[in-house]
């Protein structure tokens, strides 16, 4: 008969199915219309690129904006530099020499700690309605704006749209991973799109109203994952955001794993963050109560007590064989019997198999529709890594945030 | 907007899970009609049993045919309970605990077969029997019917034709085996008995317990 840790098994795998069936049948009726985005006029924007230490990526994230397929007389650069250790002030300096008026360059007296301040120091400093948001180290696609800027101009309600982050750069085994990653990630935000549920618009490049920002109070400066909140609080205020899958943005990935885990560990925090900030809300506000905010808090929660209980289960498991071994060294009996090797596939064998062939599916269906397949990041090795042990490692991400986030002890 | 996509998503996964649930139950009942089988093969084979022992004592058949035929049967139902413990631990669907009952009411008369036996022929024979918990969730008490359930298998391996081997679950709710265990007074588990004379409820060596079951040389611990 089956046990409790069987039955929360037999819950996650139904959890898991049914959340790569909602984007699967999100996907197939609007296979055709994922890379569709309203025409868009040409109007003034000002690009804001908060700065900290990017000296070694910052020439390529302004050469990417200044070779915008967009007038060059409708953008507006603005430079906040963080208070960086480096040269990244000289660098956009000498932009500002070769194009002059085209780029602000503001340096904070101080550095803040985090993206959100220096964002928000451009946002007060720019001279247009609609404002965009880049980071220092990503180079967004020559079209991007203008496919973008048609999700702002055509509904009031569209305060916010993002584009297909991409991940830059695989010189590293992590840095593949994140390669398929982010394409995963890219094609699932569009499907949340279809269904009015984008949660975020990540920092590399997003675009805004720069006037629903200032009503709603700007970017939030405590928060460690200020492109989640600001989407969280636009839509607390009724507003939505869009995703433009047609366009891309490029962005540098961590190459290491132990950079990989701060950045990860970052975004657990500031996920955090919001659930606690927007609690009131489960279950109220449209999409953001109904669905986001459960979304992420049952994530929270499964991850956590799947988490709990494997590491119970192993512990356990490791325990009884630990003393199961030590009397049989005692006793001078069989150490491992062939009954002990127990071979029987279960239905719990055929389910898993089912699901990952199923997640397996999926992700194929997502590099082809992000054009990423047949490439040498994407590989079948590195699909069934990204599946069995880099998603494992989320549940580890999880609890170390939460608990630095409970400590109280959190930096950018 | 696609939102009816949340409901079409619940009851597709609904239907595929359902789908698997079938497929499990169907491929599990496949699995206990064998065992079934094979239990009703051992239930008839112990009738024949106990007319053969009838026939056998009316007809004062020798000893040793006795035995040997107690020794087979034995042997086999052991072979056939672990079998059973093999599939009970895979994460089943469908229950076993009405399987695993008749088993050991199976194996509970076997034992008062061999005690019958030995005591008629005065049997060349040990009775080693093994009472252990079939709920059990305690790491330790766990680990030690682990470890008394490899000794009195290796003990059986080296000595097959001395040794008969039956191990009963004393908490499958069966009334007759509570009666049984009652009056056998056994009140701890795991525990061996020796010969239904010998009680082995604390860690002894394999070479320990084989001296226990052929010589008196040395004290159960």
């Amino acid at each position: 008969m089956l046990n409790f840790v069987e039955l929360v098994f037999y819950t996650y795998l139904f959890v898991a199915l049914y959340m790569t069936s909602l984007l699967i049948f999100i996907w197939y009726p609007n296979r055709r219309r994922l890379f569709e985005h309203p025409k868009g006029e040409p109007v003034a924007v000002s690009i804001i690129m908060p700065c900290y230490n990017e000296s070694s990526t910052i020439a390529k994230a302004l050469d990417s904006l200044l070779n915008m397929k967009y007038p060059q007389d409708l953008i507006e650069i603005i430079v906040v530099d963080d208070k960086s250790n480096d040269n990244s002030v000289d660098i956009v300096r000498g932009y500002m020499g070769r194009y002059p008026g085209k780029i602000r360059l503001i340096v904070n007296d101080r550095n803040s700690g985090g993206a959100a301040q220096p964002t928000n120091i451009g946002l007060r400093a720019a001279k247009y309605d609609f404002v965009a948001v880049t980071d220092a180290d990503s180079t967004p696609e020559p079209d991007a704006l203008i496919k973008m800027i048609g999700f702002l101009q055509h509904d009031p309600k569209v305060a916010a749209v993002t584009c297909a982050v991409m991940a830059y750069g695989s010189k590293t085994f992590m840095q593949k991973i994140q390669t398929i990653e982010y394409s995963i990630i890219s094609w699932s935000r569009k499907l949340l799109d279809c269904v009015d549920a984008v949660y975020v618009t990540p920092g590399p490049f997003a675009l805004y109203k720069k006037d629903i920002l200032l009503r709603v109070g700007l970017f939030d400066t405590k928060n460690l994952t200020q492109d989640i909140e600001i989407v969280w609080r636009l839509r607390s205020y009724g507003y939505v955001a869009k995703m433009c899958l047609a366009a891309r943005v490029y962005s540098e990935t961590p190459r290491k794993f132990k950079q990989w885990w701060k950045q990860r560990i970052r975004w657990n925090i500031g996920g955090t963050q919001c659930i606690v900030k927007y609690k009131s809300l489960i279950f109220r506000n449209g999409m953001l109560g109904g669905f986001i905010i459960p979304f992420f808090s049952f994530s929270l929660f499964l991850g956590l007590f799947g988490l709990g209980l494997f590491i119970y289960l192993l512990i356990k498991r490791v325990f009884i064989k630990f003393l199961v071994t030590k009397y049989a060294i005692y006793g001078g009996t069989t150490l491992l019997r062939f009954q002990d090797l127990n071979i029987q596939p279960t239905v719990l064998n055929f389910f898993g198999l089912i699901l990952f062939v199923w997640a397996f599916i999926f992700v194929l269906i997502g590099l082809s529709i992000m054009n990423m397949r047949g490439k040498k990041e994407t590989n079948i090795f590195n699909i069934i890594y990204y599946l069995i042990v880099y998603l494992s490692m989320y549940p580890f991400i999880m609890i170390t945030a939460l608990y630095k986030y409970f400590r109280g002890k959190y930096t950018w | 907007m696609s939102k009816s996509a949340f409901w079409q998503a619940l009851i597709f996964t609904a239907i595929i899970f359902s789908l698997g649930v079938i497929a499990g139950f169907f491929l599990e009942s496949r699995q206990s009609e064998t065992i079934y089988s094979r239990l009703v093969n051992s239930e008839l084979n112990i009738i024949d049993e106990q007319l053969r022992q009838r026939i056998i004592s009316d007809s004062n058949l020798s000893c040793s045919l006795s035995k040997e035929s107690l020794f087979l049967f034995a042997d086999k139902i052991y072979e056939e309970a672990m079998g059973l413990e093999e599939i009970d631990t895979t994460g089943r669907l469908g229950d076993l605990t009405i399987l695993h009952r008749r088993y050991d009411l199976l194996r509970t008369l076997l034992l008062l077969e061999a005690e019958s036996l030995k005591e008629r022929c005065n049997g060349d024979f040990h009775i080693i029997s093994y009472f252990y918990s079939y709920n059990l969730d305690d790491v330790e008490t766990s680990s030690k019917q682990n470890y008394f359930s490899k000794q009195t298998f290796d003990l059986k391996t080296a000595h097959p034709q001395d040794i008969i081997l039956i191990p009963i679950a004393i908490d499958t709710n069966v009334a007759s085996i509570d009666v049984f265990i009652k009056s056998r007074k056994i009140t701890t588990y795991p525990v061996i008995l020796i010969d239904n004379n010998k009680e082995i409820s604390e860690f002894v060596t394999l070479e320990e317990l084989e001296k226990l079951v052929f010589n008196d040389t040395i004290s159960s611990p």
